[in-house]
């Protein structure tokens, strides 16, 4: 299936921001710093991005990433890498409940780190079979195959997953 | 413990993260005023690091870790930003601090949600000084407490009580039971005697067998003798038995009433202690979670007290006393009895475990099925108009399957378990059958003789020993639970109301109504400002209209007068004295409110409109309603102001609730008067009775109404035009219209244009 591009430019400055150009008739070709937003940032991450300005309005939605010329997808990618950190669990130390609480010992792509969620909480089992927690601070943490976990840590969250 | 030391402790044993700026770097800056400082957790590659941002008067710095300690890294005077630009994933945010937007940043730096909240304090003192306002900290600033309280803030919204250790609840959990401290000794009497007493019965048994049978079958002893002998045994069987039973009536009654004193005195504790909480209490809880505090878990501490106590008591009296029985008997069977019971009660904590994790998982899997109940049951309406009744019975069946197999695998597990444990129990009786027979049929003198009465006692004995086993057995996972509720509890009755009150008692009729805001700001969440810096003065008869966009922070606005919450920053000055020094309970007597969705209260009319003044006459509350346009559709229900209303009561419309909720504010008289978007879920015949009503009620009041519908707010003195948290305009109707770009006109012009288009 053939995408249809679209006429506009995308581009990184040196400082590091993500700039819009184009839409002649919206922005007489002046160029606006944009932020993204995912509307789908689970199931379909290279579709439908909001292009946000800087009041947080919508400039753009773009249905498609194909539909962007090579090199501002090179930039709208190297851009959304920065954005799209999220912390993977590689293993599970321990898991122990207390009242109202859920603490996770895990050792992440990031270091090892304690984690709390709310008792009634359930770790959230995703389509695409990776599991994600939320912790109490709104951060997001995500397991993507169990099946690759040590098996001590596949026992401690089976308990929450199967 | 000190506050201090214990939120230090929470945030090592929950986070491990420092708890305060590391000397090293306060060494460092030993001139400078600290206002605040934040960890930084992430470094550039995202890797967990430790890096601390401080906050001076005037300059930012960077200490960044280098081996063991923090060197300076980056020093930024305030001046020279002139933006913070904010990322955010979903594990983690960005701050970019920029001085010109096409420069690269002078500093950027990568924090997970743990860090937010301070360092957005921190993010907003800097675009403060930035905009040359002036700050005014509260007296008791201290950078140290912030930092802790802002990165403990979502820790202690979902669990109060963190630092508690389980000996501390459970002592405390004990201390309720001081004031019943006669029933506590004659329940523990009643409970020892009968434990005790249920031992003699064997005992007696096998002195029967002993002294009287045996001695008679071989003719040792005169038949008259052996009968009296046998009746007395028989006789004192019976009296302990009877014994038995009066002590445990002592117990079950002391206990089990005492019991029911102690969650009464919970209960009320606990309602008392919730209606002295903030909304912020009751925004950041669940009404479920908090209604059963109140409810199941105060049951729980009953069941406990009542029983879980004595229960424990009673099983370990019993089996220690078993045992030294047992041993006493016949040390060597009493041994082989004994010496298995650990191992026994280590079986059933281990199955505790097991069961303990099939049951999450079971918990699991109900919360699925209560969340589509909870999705289908209110949303039946939209169910049934889209035609959804098969997909929902679909999910709902799929849930139940879950749930189902789940607790299909709970009773697999404890049906196993426990035919398998009585066996164990079977095979130490078996033991001692082995061990007792070559014994019995040895010869009387013999030093390995076993005489048939001590074995017949032995063996009732061993009848008693399944009982204590199984309640110590489970005695980890019952003092659990009672903990876990004494917990949620105490959590509640800890959390002291974010209000401090004022202790200047205002009398009904002294507040005039006069309000100023000076540079207001509120945040509900410590991060994200909804108002900011807000300037007004009001004077006593005013009416303002506050119109804006939804979110913009107009409610926020009404609710910091009514003083539901406290301003972040700033003062609310009320006839002159500040808000915080009046005392809560008089000030809001003289403060009425109107609400878009008026609740009203379980009971008749007449109770709805004159809560809160049940003494008012009769009289007074007809002529409220009739002002407030209610009387006529209450006089059309048969049962006129005795109706029912209310949860299970008569269902009223929107319009004649909201009536009876002016009637209620009419009958206040309140001297403020908040009316925030009273008739916006109404139809047009009902917003003009509403409206009519409403104009009668704001008569000499200060009144500030909120509302959408720019034509409610005809009668306004001043409009105040609210957006992200400002007021960018204000001004009477006609002069806000002159301004052919402001917002106040182009909010007209579509409104306008609306109606226009409608006809």
């Amino acid at each position: 299936m053939t995408t249809e591009l679209l006429d506009i430019r995308l581009f990184l400055k040196e400082n590091n921001q993500l700039y819009l150009s184009g839409l002649k008739d919206i922005f007489e070709n002046k160029e606006i710093e944009v932020n993204i937003k995912k509307c789908f940032p689970w199931s379909h991450q290279d579709k439908f991005l909001s292009f946000r300005n800087k009041d947080d309005e919508e400039v753009l939605l773009l249905p498609d990433i194909n539909q962007l010329d090579d090199r501002s997808r090179e930039d709208l990618l190297q851009f959304l890498s920065q954005s799209d950190f999220m912390m993977k669990i590689t293993d599970i130390i321990s898991i122990e409940e207390e009242v109202e609480l859920r603490n996770f010992k895990v050792i992440t792509s990031s270091g090892i780190r304690n984690i709390q969620t709310k008792l009634d909480d359930w770790p959230k089992i995703l389509k695409n079979g990776s599991v994600m927690i939320q912790d109490l601070c709104g951060d997001t943490f995500v397991i993507l195959s169990i099946e690759h976990l040590e098996s001590a840590a596949r026992k401690l969250i089976g308990t929450y997953v199967s | 413990m000190n506050l201090e030391l214990e939120r230090k402790n929470t945030i090592s044993k929950y986070y491990e993260q420092e708890s305060s700026l590391p000397k090293k770097i306060k060494e460092n800056l030993l001139n400078i005023e600290i206002e605040l400082y934040g960890l930084i957790d992430l470094n550039e590659s995202m890797e967990f690091q430790s890096s601390w941002l401080v906050l001076g008067e005037n300059t930012l710095y960077l200490f960044k870790k280098n081996g063991e300690e923090h060197v300076l890294d980056t020093k930024l005077l305030i001046t020279s930003i002139s933006r913070i630009k904010e990322h955010q994933s979903l594990s983690s945010s960005k701050y970019e601090f920029l001085t010109a937007d096409d420069m690269p940043p002078l500093l950027s730096v990568h924090f997970t949600g743990r860090q937010k909240i301070v360092l957005g304090h921190i993010k907003y003192l800097i675009e403060t000084k930035m905009k040359s306002v002036k700050y005014n900290k509260p007296k008791d600033w201290n950078p140290d407490v912030e930092y802790q309280k802002a990165v403990l803030k979502h820790l202690n919204e979902a669990q109060s009580t963190l630092s508690d250790k389980q000996g501390k609840t459970f002592l405390r959990l004990v201390g309720y039971l001081k004031p019943y401290k006669k029933d506590v000794f004659w329940g523990t009497v009643g409970a020892i005697c009968s434990t005790l007493s249920a031992l003699l019965p064997a005992y007696l048994t096998g002195r029967l067998l002993d002294t009287v049978i045996k001695p008679f079958q071989e003719g040792g002893l005169q038949k008259t003798l052996a009968m009296n002998a046998a009746w007395r045994i028989l006789a004192a069987i019976f009296l302990v038995f009877i014994l038995k039973e009066v002590f445990s009536y002592m117990r079950l009654s002391k206990m089990s009433l005492m019991g029911e004193d102690v969650a009464m005195d919970l209960r009320t504790e606990l309602f008392s202690h919730l209606q002295k909480l903030g909304l912020d209490f009751f925004g950041r809880k669940q009404t479920g979670s908090i209604i059963s505090r109140v409810s199941s878990d105060t049951d729980r501490i009953w069941d406990f007290v009542a029983f879980g106590i004595v229960e424990v008591g009673i099983a370990l009296v019993t089996l220690i006393s078993l045992s030294a029985v047992l041993i006493t008997l016949d040390w060597k069977l009493g041994l082989a009895m004994s010496l298995p019971v650990p191992i026994l009660l280590l079986s059933i904590y281990y199955h505790g475990e097991r069961m303990q994790k099939l049951f999450i998982r079971a918990w699991r899997k109900w919360s699925d099925l209560t969340n589509v109940l909870s999705d289908t049951i209110p949303g039946i309406q939209v169910v049934k108009a889209f035609n959804q009744e098969e997909k929902e019975i679909d999910r709902f069946n799929q849930s139940n399957d879950d749930v189902t197999g789940e607790f299909k695998s709970v009773h697999y597990a404890w049906t196993k378990f426990w035919p398998l444990l009585m066996m164990g129990i079977q095979v130490i009786v078996m033991t001692v059958w082995i061990l007792a027979i070559p014994r019995l049929i040895s010869e009387e003198g013999t030093t390995d003789y076993l005489s048939l009465g001590t074995f017949v006692s032995f063996l009732l004995y061993v009848t008693m020993f399944s009982q204590p086993i199984e309640v110590i057995g489970q005695m980890a996972r019952m003092l659990n639970r009672a903990l876990s509720s004494a917990y949620r509890i105490f959590e509640i009755l800890d959390t002291s109301p974010s209000l401090k009150n004022g202790r200047t008692i205002l009398k009904k009729g002294e507040l005039k109504g006069d309000i100023e805001f000076k540079n207001v700001s509120f945040s509900y969440d410590g991060v994200r400002k909804v108002v900011c810096g807000i300037n007004f003065r009001v004077l006593p008869g005013e009416m303002i209209g506050l119109v804006g966009s939804s979110g913009g922070g107009k409610s926020t606005i009404t609710k910091l007068i009514a003083r539901f919450f406290d301003v972040s920053t700033g003062e609310i000055i009320i006839d002159g004295k500040n808000l915080r020094e009046l005392e809560v309970g008089s000030f809001r007597k003289q403060v009425g409110m109107v609400l878009q969705d008026p609740y009203l209260f379980h009971g008749t009319l007449v109770d709805n409109i004159r809560y809160g003044l049940p003494d008012v006459s009769l009289k007074k509350v007809i002529e409220a309603a009739k002002i407030a346009n209610a009387h006529e559709f209450i006089m059309s229900f048969e049962l006129g102001y005795e109706t029912i209303v209310g949860e299970r009561g008569h269902t009223l419309s929107g319009g004649e609730r909201q009536r009876i909720s002016i009637a209620r504010a009419i009958l206040h008289d309140p001297k403020i008067l908040i009316l925030d978007e009273a008739t916006s879920a109404v139809d047009t015949e009902t917003e003009r009775k509403i409206q009519d009503a409403l104009d009668k009620l704001i008569e000499g009041r200060t009144v500030f109404a909120v509302a959408h519908r720019l034509s409610t707010l005809r009668k306004a003195n001043r409009i105040f035009v609210v957006d992200k948290g400002e007021i960018k305009e204000t001004g009477t109707h006609n002069d806000l219209l002159k301004k052919k770009d402001g917002l106040y006109n182009k909010l007209h012009r579509m409104q306008q244009e609306m109606s226009e288009n409608f006809v």
